[in-house]
């Protein structure tokens, strides 16, 4: 079924709009929860609210693209039950946490200094070629392991790297210019 | 502000930006059906193979004719080292032939013919685009020179650099030429039995196709020491859609009379935005054109052409050369005392690190680029000729500025 036809499921509030969700987009929110958790359990659970948490969202909310909704209420309750935990699992999160030097995922910050550090953070990927958005996206939002974006992109594992540790050398530099101190 | 707020912020950047991540999910969904074969022997190879050739000098793929110079009187002395092979599958809307084989004992290459479906959408990138990139990515200027935007248009695709528009254009990876009768179906079933049976999460399986290396290996690699191969010649016409590969494996052990499966999975439509960025490989952003691998098979059935010498020093044999029309091989025995280290005398040969060159008879000399992974730590080197060496005339053979000394090998 068509993302637009989900969604006004969703707003005629049909159940079948949550089925249909799943059907279509289970694999993608799992393996993005499993990449936080590394607990078949915890995103079982994670996947579980997702659709809970998408069915009291739509409406008011008309995302524009369903699958970048679902995807992002995913990290999000997958980020928070990762920063609950109590005994931590290693994760593809947690080595992404570590090149980015971040001891520690805490709780997210004032809500409005977020939405401008998001908002210059999709100034500074704009500045780059396509590839390398994806590359970044890849491995900071889709916590992926560099054997997969190899896979994706066709690039070897060293240039992959190379590439990412120059994009969070101008990333720091871009933000430092905004004013961001990190 | 919390370091960790980044984490949390990139979950918020705008939505097309993180639309660039769905199109193709970097897992992939497991595939658990293996997809129906279309295998078809063209009518063409019946036609064309045994005793319909009429013609004295019979026909030979452009491909070999350009890349080894050919001339007519080298067709003929070739004739029994080409076979017809004509064999077509589609996959995709894709259509892939295999058109003819030439080969010798130790290598094979194969002229294939990849036709796009017509109703793929296409479009163009203009000059000014490209020399932006270009610049932005600090490509060398010399049109000359490995890496500039002038060689990436002209030596893959084709491309006059003179154009103002350029067509996108596939990208195909290896092609994978294996020792083995497997047809699709077994294939991808053993494959992705293989796959299923990995302890990994199948959330982090990133799906079949990574098993069948593994499964040809284990079905028919162990009996060779060294299996190599590569790409000799690629071109692409954007009119007719036709894209066209003169690819080759080359092993330690024969080759000759031996069924093969040739697999191909991983051919892209790009943007030429997109392909000249990065240094080796087209970067993210092409589309997909294959769901499913191309398999095709055959079987080597040529009549391989080759002479082996015995490569001497101080009236020692050293080592073997074994130089066919098209290619050679080099072979120095490992030290039996310690099996890591070169003989001196092979590093004498090889330190100059330099191509092989034949002198004719006539004085003509032929050069032979080096298509091994280096020489430093391996027992065998191989070239690929720039034309064809007729074996009957060959005077002498040089390593860089050394001229072996050979003789005729015993049989």
């Amino acid at each position: 079924m068509e993302d637009e036809k989900i969604i006004e499921l969703y707003f005629a509030r049909s159940e079948t709009a949550i089925a249909e969700t799943e059907r279509k987009y289970n694999d993608y929110c799992t393996s993005i929860a499993y990449r936080i958790l590394a607990s078949f359990e915890d995103t079982e659970e994670c996947v579980s609210d997702v659709y809970l948490n998408v069915w009291n969202t739509i409406p008011p909310t008309r995302p524009g693209s369903l699958k970048a909704f679902v995807g992002r209420i995913t990290h999000n309750l997958a980020l928070n039950r990762y920063r609950s935990r109590k005994a931590q699992k290693r994760s593809a999160l947690t080595e992404v946490l570590e090149e980015l030097d971040i001891p520690d995922l805490e709780e997210p910050g004032d809500v409005l200094e977020r939405k401008e550090l998001a908002r210059q953070i999709s100034v500074f990927l704009r500045t780059l070629p396509s590839m390398k958005q994806e590359i970044f996206l890849l491995r900071y939002y889709q916590y992926a392991p560099l054997s997969a974006i190899r896979q994706r992109t066709g690039l070897k594992e060293d240039r992959i790297s190379t590439e990412l540790y120059r994009m969070r050398k101008k990333l720091k530099h871009h933000l430092e210019q905004e004013g961001f101190a990190l | 502000m919390k370091k960790s707020d980044l984490i949390w912020a990139i979950c918020e950047i705008d939505e097309d930006l993180l639309r660039l991540t769905e199109e193709n999910p970097v897992m992939k969904k497991r595939h658990t059906r293996p997809v129906r074969v279309l295998l078809i022997a063209a009518a063409i190879a019946a036609l064309l193979a045994g005793t319909v050739l009429a013609y004295a000098i019979r026909h030979w793929d452009e491909l070999f004719v350009e890349s080894f110079q050919m001339e007519d009187s080298e067709k003929e002395l070739l004739d029994g080292a080409l076979q017809d092979v004509y064999a077509q599958t589609t996959q995709d809307g894709v259509t892939c032939t295999l058109k003819q084989v030439l080969g010798n004992e130790r290598c094979l290459v194969v002229a294939l013919e990849i036709q796009l479906p017509d109703t793929l959408e296409t479009g163009t990138t203009s000059a000014e685009e490209l020399s932006a990139l270009a610049g932005e990515l600090d490509l060398p200027k010399d049109p000359e020179e490995s890496g500039s935007l002038d060689r990436k248009l002209s030596q893959y695709f084709g491309y006059d650099p003179e154009q103002t528009e350029f067509p996108d254009a596939p990208y195909l990876g290896v092609v994978g030429l294996f020792p083995v009768d497997m047809e699709k179906d077994d294939l991808l079933a053993a494959a992705d039995a293989r796959c299923s049976a990995l302890d990994v999460p199948e959330a982090e399986r990133s799906g079949v196709r990574d098993s069948i290396g593994a499964v040809i290996f284990d079905e028919a690699m162990k009996d060779y020491n060294s299996f190599g191969g590569g790409t000799i010649r690629r071109s692409y016409d954007p009119e007719t859609r036709t894209l066209t590969a003169l690819d080759y494996v080359e092993s330690s052990g024969s080759l000759v009379n031996r069924p093969y499966t040739l697999v191909i999975d991983q051919l892209y439509l790009y943007s030429m935005l997109n392909f000249i960025s990065p240094e080796d490989y087209p970067g993210a952003g092409g589309q997909e054109l294959l769901t499913s691998p191309i398999v095709l098979n055959f079987t080597a059935d040529y009549q391989p052409q080759s002479q082996t010498y015995d490569i001497l020093q101080d009236g020692a044999v050293v080592g073997t050369l074994e130089l066919s029309p098209v290619s050679a091989h080099l072979t120095f025995p490992q030290e039996p005392d310690d099996p890591n280290r070169l003989a001196p005398n092979r590093h004498d040969y090889l330190k100059d690190n330099g191509n092989l060159s034949v002198r004719m008879t006539d004085g003509q000399e032929i050069e032979l680029r080096e298509r091994s992974d280096g020489f430093t730590d391996v027992q065998f080197a191989f070239y690929i000729a720039g034309e064809i060496i007729d074996l009957s005339q060959v005077q002498e053979v040089c390593l860089g500025s050394y001229t072996l000394q050979l003789q005729t090998a015993e049989e």
